[in-house]
């Protein structure tokens, strides 16, 4: 009996423990949520808090990379002069980044970014990194009211989890990038009745790309050779490939993961499978992931880009060209830039320009900042359309070429006729095969 | 049952400790943190989660691998009924739990003829089966899902009520299903499948009304995941992740006791939302929580509450009538048999 008790004590003490060890986030109140965190009096909170949900590790984590790195970049700099100056407190609050991990994984974004909301009481989200990211972060801020910037994840699938009240979006169109791939085909003399093969996966973004892709397609008088959708992380590509074959398939596009397209291209090599070009979204955006292919196969391989050194945009906070960001980087890592750093240093330049309009902590305020927003950013100008809360930003044509030494891949610029202002650097070539 | 001063003052005490912790539950939103309201929702779906698989595997002998299937059906059910037919978030939970035991009834005739790892198996193919179907269904959003965007005006506090309401529903249910015949005839056929069927159990007729008891109340949690989540996604609802957190929390538990998955629930929530956030460790955290379950089989067999249950006699949700404590002994899973033990 007295060994009950004390255990019984013991339990209860463990309990009481562990429920203090979470913090208390302001007392209950059950009526109410997001959208109230605001103080209006009482002392300034000891840091503005922006949560960012970023997949450092799973299939997507080659986008997490450089994430503290670039956001702290533009953060750092505004807390070195004390902050954001809010009215509320008449003071000047530092911002504070608080990044989880989203494994890569649509459950776990949700779970991490309820947790930035309810345990760390974050005042604003940032959004990026694919479908897989972008939507689960963006319905967070907009079930709680809590302003949220997001970005690359193409329009279209960001668009279906809408309307949004809370979420503000920037990047490009799928119909934008289509014209691009095309504008690459055509100028490499593929045209009218040219087999495209048709490489997207059953996921968000793959199924918002195959819609649009088809249809136009089908609108230019392309032959589409369409194996179906496959889930991601495929494994046996065999019957792909099989049907590329016997379409007799020219170019291959899609949007695969960089994983997959790793695995199809290393099999499609092993059982012949010829075609003359690889156009392709998503799959080898990134040096690593391009150079996880043997050169023979990554040499000459296109994509969009979304962000280089050789973009012409600068930081609207401290005048860094994109050229500079990129050797920054390089400097301190000893790797190769990649687009997304761009847009995760965006994202606190939108952040920061918003609360710094807002000079308040207050949700509505922030919230309508974001959308008044028309700011010269590193990834290009940000102005969101009032109704559908997306601002498009510039994508160019890429190209894979082979570097001095020869062992590795570089991505070059190679297309710019929608955004000639982004120049090219390359000239667009067939692969030698 | 033998009334006397002890067993009353025993039954007064459980009685008002149940009480307490019912009225701290449900007034918690009143008086708790946003993030401790948060917590406790997590945890009692994951509780939910965690008894459903144990009514299967430490009371049934039904060791399911696909439990996933009944909260992407759930999730997928919610979204269906509050989005495209504009029923209310309720009925869309209710429903998921009837469309879960349709398909449970469906595939029990193949699924209850098999034992062991072919069990398991079945289930695991079956779930993988139904997300390679949902993923490729226009009306279901194929791979980009669908979103529930009724449960967007719900606020944190709401679904909490849902959760709560879940999991004290849930364990009563647990209660009364062990404490009756039924639940008799399960101890017999956990303990010796042979044996009970000679005596007299009715072995398919039991553990078709666990599967049906189980795939309901998996699938209306499924829905309350969902309702808190806003986005219901093929790969996500229907990952294998699902249950191998129900295993986790029972194992860590203790298998075939009723507080173990009430105990694994609360330690796996907090183990989870703490490595969430040392972004340093990355995906080691999967690591970490598969290094602590192989700890606990090895250290303590039979969970966390089934070891303490040994060792102090101390029960806190009894499986059992009660019949007074001269009879009194903790019915837990029996251990494995050790090297020795198999050899002698």
């Amino acid at each position: 009996m007295r060994l009950k008790r004390i255990f019984a004590v013991l339990f209860a003490v463990a309990l009481c423990f562990a429920f203090s060890a979470c913090g208390d986030n302001g007392g209950g109140d059950a009526s109410t949520d997001g959208g109230d965190t605001a103080a209006t009096t009482g002392t300034a909170p000891s840091s503005i808090k922006i949560g960012i949900p970023n997949p450092t590790t799973g299939p997507i984590a080659s986008f997490g990379i450089g994430t503290p790195w670039a956001e702290n970049l533009a953060v750092d700099l505004i807390n070195a002069d004390g902050g954001i100056y809010i009215e509320e407190y008449d003071t000047k609050i530092p911002i504070e980044l608080i990044v989880v991990d989203t494994e890569s994984n649509s459950t776990k974004a949700s779970e991490v970014t309820q947790q930035l909301i309810e345990q760390n009481d974050v005042d604003m989200l940032i959004a990026r990194h694919t479908p897989d990211t972008a939507l689960p972060v963006s319905a967070m801020g907009e079930r709680y009211g809590v302003p949220t910037v997001s970005l690359e994840c193409p329009v279209n699938p960001w668009l279906q989890g809408g309307p949004y009240e809370w979420v503000y979006h920037s990047f490009w169109r799928v119909e934008t990038n289509f014209e691009l791939f095309r504008s690459m085909w055509t100028k490499l003399g593929y045209g009218e009745g040219t087999v495209i093969g048709f490489m997207f996966p059953n996921d968000p973004d793959g199924l918002a790309w195959y819609d649009i892709f088809k249809d136009m397609c089908d609108q230019y008088g392309y032959v589409i050779s369409d194996p179906g959708r496959y889930p991601i992380m495929n494994q046996d590509w065999t019957s792909v490939i099989s049907q590329f074959k016997a379409d007799g398939v020219q170019i291959i596009t899609g949007c695969d993961i960089a994983p997959d397209f790793a695995s199809f291209a290393s099999q499609a090599a092993q059982q012949g499978l010829e075609y003359d070009l690889v156009t392709m979204g998503r799959a080898f955006l990134y040096p690593a992931d391009a150079n996880a292919n043997p050169v023979e196969i990554a040499e000459g391989l296109t994509c969009e880009v979304w962000w280089s050194p050789w973009h012409p945009y600068t930081s609207s906070l401290t005048g860094m060209t994109c050229a500079e960001m990129a050797a920054q980087y390089e400097d301190e890592f000893g790797i190769e830039w990649s687009a997304p750093m761009g847009y995760k240093y965006a994202g606190v330049e939108i952040a920061i320009d918003a609360l710094k309009r807002a000079a308040s902590l207050d949700p509505v305020k922030i919230r309508d900042a974001i959308g008044a927003t028309n700011l010269d950013t590193i990834v290009g100008h940000i102005e969101y359309d009032p109704e559908t809360h997306v601002a498009e930003t510039p994508i160019v044509g890429g190209q894979w070429k082979l570097n001095e030494a020869g062992d590795a891949v570089e991505i070059m610029i190679v297309e710019n006729d929608s955004n000639p202002q982004i120049p090219t650097n390359a000239t667009l070539e067939l692969p030698k095969r | 049952m033998r009334l006397n001063a002890e067993n009353i003052k025993g039954m007064l005490l459980r009685y008002i400790v149940a009480i307490v912790i019912l009225a701290a539950l449900f007034t918690l939103p009143f008086w708790g943190g946003r993030y401790i309201v948060m917590l406790v929702m997590l945890m009692g779906m994951y509780i939910t989660l965690g008894h459903m698989w144990n009514l299967l595997a430490g009371y049934s002998g039904l060791t399911s691998l696909g439990q996933q299937m009944y909260i992407g059906v759930g999730g997928y059910t919610l979204a269906v009924a509050s989005t495209n037919l504009g029923l209310p978030l309720v009925v869309g939970l209710i429903m998921g739990g009837i469309v879960s035991v349709i398909i449970a009834v469906g595939l029990s005739y193949l699924l209850l003829r098999m034992k062991g790892m072919y069990f398991a198996i079945a289930t695991w193919m079956f779930a993988e089966a139904m997300l390679l179907i949902v993923a490729t269904v226009s009306f279901l959003g194929k791979g980009q899902g669908l979103f529930i965007t009724e449960a967007r005006k719900l606020v944190t506090a709401q679904i909490y009520y849902f959760s709560i309401v879940l999991v004290v529903i849930t364990t009563i249910v647990i209660v009364v299903l062990l404490r009756s015949k039924l639940g008799l005839g399960l101890f017999a056929i956990r303990d010796n499948d042979s044996a009970s069927a000679t005596s007299g159990v009715p072995q398919f007729k039991s553990k078709l009304y666990c599967m049906i008891i189980s795939s309901f109340i998996t699938g209306v949690c499924g829905g309350v995941f969902y309702m808190s989540q806003v986005w219901v996604q093929p790969y996500a609802s229907f990952s294998i992740s699902w249950t191998v957190a129900a295993v986790f929390i029972v194992v860590i538990g203790g298998i075939g006791t009723i507080a173990g998955p009430i105990v694994g629930g609360i330690i796996y929530v907090f183990l989870s939302q703490y490595l969430s956030t040392l972004s340093q460790i990355g995906s080691l955290n999967m690591v970490i929580l598969g290094v602590i379950a192989v700890a606990v089989i090895l250290v303590a067999p039979k969970g966390i509450v089934g070891t303490v249950q040994e060792k102090f006699g101390f029960e806190i949700l009894s499986a059992r009538r009660w019949l007074g404590k001269s009879l009194a002994k903790v019915p837990v899973a029996p251990a494995p048999a050790s090297e020795a033990e198999r050899e002698s």
